[in-house]
């Protein structure tokens, strides 16, 4: 069979790929999957010096091998810059990087392997990134460098004694020697000799590479070589871990012991320290408060007993942030307190306090907790969220003469950033978007400004533009922001009918994070819209939660699923009753009231319904304006008021609506088709919010 | 010279040179870069001149004979090459595993770079291979530059080399390769016309000539950046003179390197961009 060969780069992810000498070769980039054929790529291709000829049985086989060996080129070079040492705020970045590449791109043991080519020079370092990576909740990258510290004292005699190989011992083999430790490395096989712990298993696994020797006299020698090389590793022939331990013992001095030593106590305790976190939260989310408390408490007991009380602190910030995220702002708030009773005095514990106050509509309270981080020392993030809180309240003018309160905030992307959002919220969504065009010209990678376009282009019906501006986001994005703008995505391909996408994205999310409410809600509305909505019910089968920002979505999509279950009254309980308790921007009410609405219709009572409606402003968003047309219409045409049903036809009519759903509700109404309209109508509603 | 197979003597042993080597086989003594050998002859230098002093004439009889000599000094003076890279070659330039790890060139060996003999192969018979012939893939691509200025559409970062590291083994040609052999129908066995390259002391005669005709009164550094490198951003628009280094270079050889604006950049690349630079400003920070 012919063979497919080409030349390779890893650094910069391009094949060269010369198909016959007539034709200029192809380069085709691995990452980006996107292809020059130019025969001007001579000055990207002349200042490259890693070029390496490459061969498979096909271009794809090719490829598929070659991704793989791109992502784990560019994950040790990154690794390698952090360990030749960066900025803080960089090494913050890459660490970032490093933990996405490795949680989808290939393995960590596949990094691990390009890391161990030799030994580091200064092997603490590897040790105090792992310890970072932890606290930044990175924990495949720290265990990766973790793993990386704890095989430094073997790889070193093991490099050592290779070096000291004598030069008749290298002389049969059927490649040179450093193309020979290039192979042990890039196969894997070093990591496996380094993690053996004995001589026996040393010789068993080098045996091994004697099946792909065909040569004997090639055989013969990696033998010797083996056998030399365990001897020098191993000399006891009882060897364990306390061999190891010594060489450890040697290789570190005293102090780089104890202090490895701490470091291990360490992350067995965030270790541990997380699990218990993990099943509090788990507790928390099926209703167990009994069983989550008796957590808590041993939790922060052992905690607590440490001289340094900021752990006890962080995990209750934690479980906290979890218990947010399903709406469980009664258990957030106890985890909050308990904390302000152990350090009020950690400025971050009071902004997130703060954030609290104010989803649950306590903004006096909220502003005072923010004060009091700005007076600890974290005085812009104070006035950023206290600006975000007069937002919240609609005071929108005052939310940005707070936002240019902060020292230099013209040439800070992040206030600039909320400073256009604040436009964009009070409706002023031109103004909004020129400002995010500045930021972008000015800061190309603030994926914030992106997701603010995206959201303007969605009010204003460009659902194409906003599909994409979100993908680029979601390209840019910082992993703990993927979730939210994934949702965001959601939404838009919820608006352009492409609902089993939007579910398979919600869904990916849920399984990732379970108790995610957003997400959970997301869901239940996408299984509406696929004609589920028993089980979309089921997924929002929780207690009512205690009234915080966004909780009307749970009974907005709850009534309206019922509603499509023909339970009436308990819709109109859930869409009417429940939520006037619960708090809501001006937006999410009208939302609500068309929710309302339509249960009236359903039930025949036009005046209810028209009632309702006659209380919905003037919306800026395009959807949300066809949807109060649409209803509007479905009352004129049960009362057969002709004459504002001409009115509302035309006026739909006049704004060239491209929805297909709209168009169809439209159609059905004219024509008096009131279930078909209707069917209709939970879409639109399901696909509002 | 493209494999005219020409040879020339070793002026120590006085062995015969290919003229497409470096080193005399016999003796290793340094000839100096071919690129540079062959353009330095007495013919290309002349004939450079001519069509070098011809602009000038014209500019006289045009009444900016002032410009065209503040254009040529201003190219003589502080003109540099610039080479663009893509952010992850910019970021390894910098990263040296060496500092990292200990016996690495030891252990990994001649074995980490296995350069493709096929893209040498490709390069031999293509338009390098015309030009250089079988040196042609030991030549690195840049252009010639007033400012810390690259093209954008070869990559997101670009490095202004250090005069001293390159001047004896740079040359210049008036355009882009492939350009150029379109221009003058160059095939295999064709002469390269005379006139259009440049050794590093002779790279504002060939700006004078390539541009001359151009240059009007009034014209600052910011006019004449302009003029030496038309930056549009897109290969087939871009119009340059084009630089010619003779083998690799480390980062000891870049004077200064900063990221090319108006690229959309990925996070990837976003991160290779800030990477370089902090390291080559760390660096920067040692030299002095």
């Amino acid at each position: 069979m012919n063979t497919f060969q080409a030349a390779w780069s890893p650094t910069i992810g391009a094949l060269l790929i010369e198909r016959s000498a007539q034709e200029a070769p192809t380069v085709r980039f691995i990452a980006e999957q996107i292809s020059w054929n130019e025969i001007e790529t001579l000055h990207l291709l002349s200042v490259v010096d890693d070029w390496q000829t490459v061969e498979a049985d096909s271009e794809v086989e090719l490829v598929r091998q070659l991704e793989e060996d791109y992502w784990a080129a560019r994950a040790a070079d990154l690794a390698i810059c952090l360990l030749g040492g960066l900025s803080d705020a960089l090494e913050i970045r890459v660490l970032e990087r490093v933990e996405e590449i490795t949680q989808t791109h290939l393995s960590p043991d596949k990094l691990l392997d390009r890391l161990i080519a030799a030994p580091l020079a200064h092997p603490t370092r590897a040790s105090e990134l792992a310890k970072r990576s932890l606290g930044c909740n990175f924990s495949a990258t720290a265990k990766l460098l973790d793993d990386l510290w704890d095989l430094q004292p073997l790889l070193r005699r093991f490099a050592d004694s290779w070096l000291e190989l004598a030069s008749d011992l290298t002389m049969d083999m059927c490649l040179r020697r450093e193309e020979f430790w290039l192979r042990l490395v890039r196969e894997g096989i070093l990591r496996q000799l380094l993690r053996v712990q004995s001589r026996p298993n040393f010789l068993t696994y080098w045996s091994s590479l004697l099946i792909s020797e065909p040569d004997p006299s090639a055989r013969v020698s990696l033998t010797k070589i083996g056998n030399h090389l365990a001897e020098r590793l191993f000399p006891s022939t009882v060897v364990t871990k306390e061999v190891l331990q010594d060489d450890a013992e040697i290789f570190d001095s005293s102090s780089d012991r104890r202090e490895s030593l701490n470091n291990r106590g360490w992350q067995a305790q965030f270790e541990s320290a997380l699990k218990q976190v993990n099943a509090i939260a788990r507790a928390v989310a099926s209703g167990h408060d009994i069983k989550a408390r008796k957590f808590l408490r041993e939790l922060i007991a052992v905690q607590a007993r440490s001289r340094d009380t900021s752990y006890a602190v962080k995990s209750l910030c934690n479980i906290a942030q979890r218990c947010a995220e399903m709406y469980r702002v009664d258990f957030e708030r106890e985890c909050l307190e308990r904390a302000l009773g152990i350090d009020a005095g950690d400025a971050w514990l009071q902004i997130q306090w703060g954030d609290h106050l104010k989803r649950t509509g306590q903004f006096a309270e909220g502003i005072r907790a923010l004060e009091a981080a700005g007076d600890l020392g974290e005085s812009i993030v104070a006035i950023s969220s206290t600006a975000d809180i007069w937002a919240q309240q609609g005071e929108f003018c005052r939310a940005i003469s707070t936002y240019q309160k902060i020292p230099n905030w013209n040439s800070d992307a992040r206030v600039r950033i909320a400073i256009a959002d604040v436009y964009r919220r009070q409706g002023s969504l031109e103004e909004a978007k020129r400002e995010y065009d500045n930021i972008i010209t000015i800061w190309p990678d603030q994926y914030h400004a992106f997701a603010g376009k995206a959201e303007i282009a969605k009010r204003q019906g460009s659902l194409s533009e906003a599909l994409e501006l979100y993908d680029k986001v979601l390209q840019l994005c910082r992993v703990r922001d993927r979730v939210i703008y994934s949702l965001s995505k959601c939404h838009v391909l919820k608006l352009l009918c492409r609902h089993s996408e939007a579910y398979q994205i919600t869904d990916g999310i849920i399984q990732e994070k379970p108790f995610m409410m957003q997400a959970r809600l997301q869901r239940a509305a996408l299984l509406g819209l696929l004609g589920n909505a028993q089980k979309g019910l089921t997924d929002l089968r929780i207690g009512d939660v205690p009234p915080v920002f966004g909780d009307w979505l749970l009974y907005y999509f709850r009534g309206l699923l019922l509603l499509k279950l023909d339970r009436f009254e308990e819709a109109k309980e859930q869409l009417i009753r429940r939520t006037q308790s619960s708090l809501r921007t001006k937006d999410d009410d009208v939302l609500l009231r068309l929710g309302a609405a339509l249960a009236f219709l359903i039930q025949d009572n036009m005046d209810e319904a028209d009632r309702i409606l006659a209380t919905i402003p003037v919306c800026y968003d395009y959807y949300t304006k066809y949807l109060t047309s649409i209803l509007r219409l479905h009352v004129s045409v049960r009362r057969a008021d002709s004459v504002n049903m001409k009115l509302i036809e035309e006026e739909l009519l006049s704004e060239q609506v491209k929805d297909s759903v709209v168009q169809q509700a439209v159609f059905q109404l004219v024509r008096g088709n009131l279930q078909a309209a209707i069917d209709c109508e939970f879409q639109l509603l399901f696909r509002a919010a | 010279m493209a494999a005219t197979g020409r040879s020339e003597y070793c002026p120590k042993c006085r062995n015969v040179v290919p003229e497409t080597e470096r080193h005399c086989p016999a003796c290793m003594y340094d000839l100096g870069a071919p690129n540079v050998r062959e353009i330095a002859s007495s013919k290309e230098v002349a004939a450079l001149r001519k069509r070098a002093f011809a602009e000038f004439e014209v500019a006289k009889k045009r009444g900016y004979s002032r410009s065209i000599q503040d254009f040529s000094d201003s190219v003589k003076k502080k003109s540099a090459v610039v080479v663009s890279m893509p952010a992850a070659v910019a970021r390894r330039l910098v990263s040296d595993p060496r500092m990292v790890f200990e016996g690495y060139e030891e252990l990994v060996g001649a074995g980490r770079r296995t350069a493709a003999d096929r893209v040498n192969d490709r390069h031999r018979v293509g338009v390098s291979g015309l030009l250089f012939g079988t040196y042609g893939s030991k030549i690195r691509y840049g252009v010639l530059s007033l400012m810390t200025r690259g093209l954008r559409a070869y990559g997101d970062v670009a490095c202004r080399m250090q005069n001293v590291a390159i001047q004896d083994r740079v040359s210049f040609l008036e355009c882009n390769s492939y350009g150029f052999v379109e221009a003058h129908k160059l095939r295999p066995g064709t002469p390269i016309p005379e006139g259009y390259r440049a050794v590093w002391n002779n790279r504002h005669l060939l700006a004078v000539a390539k541009l001359g005709s151009r240059i009007v009164g009034g014209g600052g550094e910011e006019d004449w950046q302009n003029l030496l490198l038309l930056d549009a951003f897109d290969r087939k628009v871009d119009d340059f003179i084009e630089a010619h280094i003779y083998e690799s270079f480390t980062v000891n050889a870049v004077e200064e390197m900063v990221a090319l604006p108006g690229r959309s950049r990925d996070k990837d690349v976003l991160l290779d961009v800030d990477i370089a630079l902090e390291k080559f400003a760390n660096i920067k920070r040692q030299r002095r």
